[in-house]
């Protein structure tokens, strides 16, 4: 541990000369850039600045491939509360209730909340990832497909507390979700399913024409058009574009769980930071005196999954950094790169080649230190935009769409989709039904199902198997917990304690 | 003002109906293999659940009439309008290209939601071709996608 | 590297296929002025994955050894196209027919997606060019593992091994091994090859059919152990562990890094091109950024020599996804 943090410092030395100095910047300025452009993520970043970073040298590409991925996630932020359109599956939680805020005039106070939270839950997951890096990794691989069921299981029952009012239209929201999710080949048989036809279906529907559509569309032709009342809706205060420091303050509890949660969440490989996200806002929910107001912009809605994908963020490159395996779509991109400049990430990697991962790990510290100025002093500038006038912003903002959707495979076919998804997400926004749990079905189901028929197949139809693992008994627990608690506690409101941290036994 | 009721039992129908077809086609794509489930054993415990839920449903607002309140004309036909919009943006490009196809679609987008008087509508197409010319910039060159 | 890119988590959403170094070439491609001497014009090389995966970098090596040398005298471009588990880059580039502007590189998917009959395209419908590295696959174990060698196998129950995608190289291999033992090694398939790796380390799965690297990575760190590889010869980076063909095990197969164009090119264009890859594979540069980087084996094979492989391959695949009642 001493260790660590003595080797930290010399990386700390090290990322601050002058040229890893410079690709810190430039990827962390066109992460938030990039993760800002609603319907592209830290993926897209990360492989569009790829080709162009691994002309650097090793330490610079890595220092600021890094620097998109986190700056990304500060990015993404910043649309999901200002138009309500996640760029990746995890923001999807801060859309709820960021962009509810943003409605409400407090576009400023979302910003801040959501930069703090991102900082904070960027640091502790950075702290960790320093701390226990190596460890840690040997509990991750301890997740196989029996685990990996009963966290799943776990997360898909988390739509009881995230389903919104109509218990009955967040399920078919949630099959909705996870009939899209099995679009394309199959994962264990290679047959194509629900593909009518259509080759460009074979690899499912991307997440990101779920988010402009059910999300960005759908909240854009909800929105009253401005004839007639030309400025009233643009008035607003100076202060109103602030940051809310007290508001963010009274959120550390929010902060501190979501951090946690999604630091060891995030470890596991897959879905691990949406499932994260997902997790601590139904933890801050749950453990809220007041749980009505989320759902409808509550400063805590914000904080946790904010905390939780960027905490996140650091517990996925964990496997990628100590083990050579990649957690999730990004980290796959990133570990291109590290094998682009002849990097081979995996266990000798801490050993081998030790300077360059602490340098990394530092310039992860100094590319944070950087995000916050940077944002903070950009929040006033981008929460205007919460009050321009739609018949300005929207024409922009669809266009922006369009464009970076066809960027998806450079074809119109997703372009069309979306079309599709907006007119949906605009009947289920009218009718009640809640999209986060299409989201979570979507995301979430595929995993599940890869979890039982991996297990089943290596068991041969064997289920006992499932009650074998000691982690999985203890999610399953949890899982129980979770639904029936509601019912046990309705007399007693009040009492807190019914849900504790499932972070701390999902590594155990 | 439309009510919103018989949208939510047409939207209940059609989810129901995608339950029957994943079951059907869910049973073609193999429900098991021997004792191990197979590609179609999701898709049919998936479909049976949609055609519940949204069975429960239908019937649910059947009954109960005045439970969703109604939408305005308007915002139905604005919503109807911005996709065709984007339908024709999306078969002009082929021939125009999409830059040209996104001013047009700019300005079209900008008319549905207000601009209406000859000022707003000035307005929108300078931003509608400064933005295209942004867009040009950031998806044609910087993330060198080939546009059409 | 990967050989079968990973289906969700990588490609899928790996948006935005090229680069910005490229940009300001972007444009001159399109023009096709076909003056004098082949080639006149910027090279287009089409990946059909998407950026950091195997075939992406196998192309961009490439290219950077081809600019360093500068073996042509015109731009060479590479462009991610992704989709369709291949099928879109893959179509992209047929439909170029005719054209010699563009290149392609051979992965599982070039074989797989087509034999699933939803691409209405074949090897058949390409020009192979030639192969200019091999990649063998080296079954491991977990060092503490109680299996020690090949005959193990044999004896052991209920063993699983891990497969990167239904249908892939190590899925096919191990149809082979269990065909060559007589085993009934279970095949779960993962998405992608460190999923594998990680289920190996977390003891789900007992073995796994890895590429060089990622292997080698882990013997080195004494934490898996090789028992055999599908080279016909031991590898130099391994040469204590045998080969399964010296074992008397008929399992002989391997990734052949290739590149393709479109039907009907002009014969001088294919001859070109064996010249190009001919020196880039002989290369020091291709040697130390490519081959040695990642333990692949060295390799030649012109357009005749490699089009043989693929109709193999081909017929390979086509056997096992019949088994595996993909094809009816």
């Amino acid at each position: 541990m001493l260790e660590s943090w003595h080797l930290l410092a010399e990386g700390l030395v090290a990322a601050s000369q002058p040229s890893v100095l410079a690709a810190i910047m430039v990827g962390a300025i066109i992460g938030l850039f990039i993760g800002a452009l609603p319907g592209l993520g830290p993926t897209a970043g990360v492989a569009i600045l790829l080709p162009v970073a691994v002309s650097f040298d090793g330490t610079a590409a890595i220092a600021a491939l890094g620097a998109v991925y986190y700056g990304a996630q500060y990015g993404g932020a910043v649309t999901a509360i200002l138009l309500g359109i996640p760029g990746d599956a995890s923001a999807t939680m801060t859309v709820i209730d960021g962009h509810k805020l943003a409605r409400n005039g407090k576009a400023g106070a979302a910003l801040g909340l959501s930069i703090a939270a991102s900082f904070i839950g960027g640091l502790i997951g950075l702290i960790l990832l320093t701390a226990f890096a190596t460890t840690i990794a040997q509990a991750a691989i301890a997740f196989g497909p029996i685990e990996m069921t009963a966290l799943m299981i776990f997360s898909l029952s988390l739509v009881s507390v995230l389903g919104g009012r109509d218990l009955n239209k967040a399920m078919m929201s949630l099959f909705a979700g996870l009939f899209i999710g099995t679009i394309g080949l199959d994962p264990m048989v290679g047959l194509p399913r629900f593909d009518f036809g259509e080759v460009r279906l074979f690899d499912g529907i991307e997440f990101s024409i779920i988010a402009v559509g059910l999300f960005g569309l759908a909240e854009m032709y909800a929105t009253p058009p401005s004839i007639g009342k030309p400025q009233e809706k643009n008035r607003f205060r100076f202060r109103e574009l602030l940051p809310d420091v007290r508001g963010t303050l009274q959120c550390w509890r929010e902060l501190g769980s979501g951090s946690l949660i999604g630091f060891f969440i995030g470890i596991l490989p897959g879905a691990g930071a949406t499932a994260a996200t997902m997790i601590s806002y139904a933890f801050a929910k749950r453990t809220s005196k007041h749980p009505e107001r989320f759902g409808n912009g509550a400063m805590e809605g914000v904080a946790a999954p904010e905390a939780a994908n960027n905490s996140a963020a650091y517990g996925n490159m964990i496997p990628m950094f100590a083990l050579g395996i990649p957690g999730s779509g990004t980290t796959a991109v990133l570990m291109g790169g590290l094998l682009m400049i002849g990097l081979q990430p995996g266990p000798m990697l801490f050993q081998t080649q030790s300077e360059f991962v602490w340098t990394i790990f530092g310039s992860f510290y100094i590319g944070n230190l950087a995000l916050v100025a940077i944002t903070i002093v950009l929040t006033p500038v981008l929460a205007t935009c919460a009050f321009v006038r739609p018949s300005y912003l929207f024409p922009a903002v669809i266009a922006i769409i369009v464009f970076g959707i066809f960027g998806i495979n450079n074809a119109m076919f997703e372009v069309a989709l979306v079309i599709g998804f907006g007119v949906l997400g605009y009947l289920m926004m009218k009718l009640d039904y809640p999209p986060v749990p299409l989201v979570l079905g979507m995301i979430l189901g595929p995993i599940l199902e890869r979890g039982i028929r991996r297990t089943l197949v290596a068991s041969d139809g064997n289920v006992a198997v499932f009650f074998q693992s000691p982690i999985a008994l203890v999610i399953i627990l949890i899982t129980v917990v979770l639904l029936v608690s509601p019912w046990l506690l309705k007399n007693r409101a009040g009492k807190e304690h019914q849900m504790d941290e499932p972070q701390a036994k999902k590594i155990g | 003002m439309i009510p919103l009721r018989s949208f939510d039992l047409g939207l209940s129908a059609i989810f129901g109906l995608l339950g029957l077809y994943m079951i059907w086609q869910g049973s073609g794509y193999g429900y098991q293999e021997g004792s191990v489930p197979s590609a179609g054993f999701f898709p049919v415990w998936i479909g049976a659940g949609l055609a519940l839920f949204s069975a429960l449903n239908f019937l649910k607002v059947a009954k109960q009439s005045d439970l969703l309140g109604s939408v305005e004309r308007m915002e139905v036909v604005r919503v109807g309008l911005v996709s065709l919009a984007l339908v024709g943006f999306v078969l002009l490009s082929q021939f125009i290209g999409m830059l040209v196809a996104s001013v047009l679609l700019m300005i079209v987008i900008g008319c549905i939601f207000g601009a209406r008087d000859a000022r707003s509508i000035a307005a929108v197409s300078a931003i509608a071709v400064g933005m295209a010319f942004i867009l040009y910039l950031v998806f044609g060159v910087v993330l060198a996608i080939p546009l059409l | 590297m990967d050989t079968h890119e990973t289906p969700r988590g990588m490609k899928r959403r790996t948006l935005l296929g090229c680069s910005a170094a490229f940009v300001a070439a972007q444009s001159l491609a399109i023009g096709t002025a076909r003056a004098n001497a082949y080639p006149s014009d910027t090279i287009n090389y089409i990946v059909a994955f998407g950026v950091g995966g195997g075939s992406d970098i196998v192309a961009r090596t490439m290219a950077k050894v081809i600019d360093e040398k500068k073996l042509i005298p015109v731009k060479m471009l590479v462009e991610n196209r992704p989709g369709g588990s291949g099928a879109v880059g893959y179509s992209y580039i047929s439909s170029r027919k005719g054209n010699p502007y563009y290149l392609g590189g051979v992965g599982v998917s070039f074989f797989t997606t087509p034999l699933l009959g939803k691409m209405p395209l074949s090897y058949k419908d390409f020009t192979p060019l030639a192969a200019i590295a091999r990649s063998p696959y080296i079954l491991a174990v977990l060092a503490d593992s109680k299996i020690k060698s090949i005959d193990d196998l044999k004896s052991a129950k209920g063993l699983t091994i891990g497969s990167a995608g239904a249908v892939s190289d190590p899925a096919l291999l191990s149809h082979l091994l269990n065909k060559q033992l007589g085993s009934s090694i279970k095949v779960v398939p993962y998405d992608g090859e460190g999923e594998v790796m990680a289920a190996v380390l977390g003891k789900h799965l007992d073995l796994l059919f890895g590429n060089p690297n990622e292997i080698l990575e882990q013997v080195n760190a004494g934490k898996m152990r090789a028992l055999a590889v599908t080279s016909a010869e031991r590898m130099g980076s391994l040469p204590q562990v045998p080969s399964f063909e010296e074992l008397g095990h008929d399992i002989v197969h391997t990734q052949l890094r290739g590149i393709i164009m479109p039907k009907d090119v002009p014969a001088e264009a294919v001859s070109y091109w064996e010249g190009v890859m001919k020196t880039v594979a002989e290369s020091p540069e291709w040697r130390s950024q490519y081959v040695d980087r990642f333990n692949e084996i060295p390799l030649f094979l012109d357009s005749k020599q490699f089009g043989e492989e693929i109709v193999a391959t081909s017929q390979r695949y086509e056997t096992l996804m019949r088994e595996l009642g993909l094809i009816k």
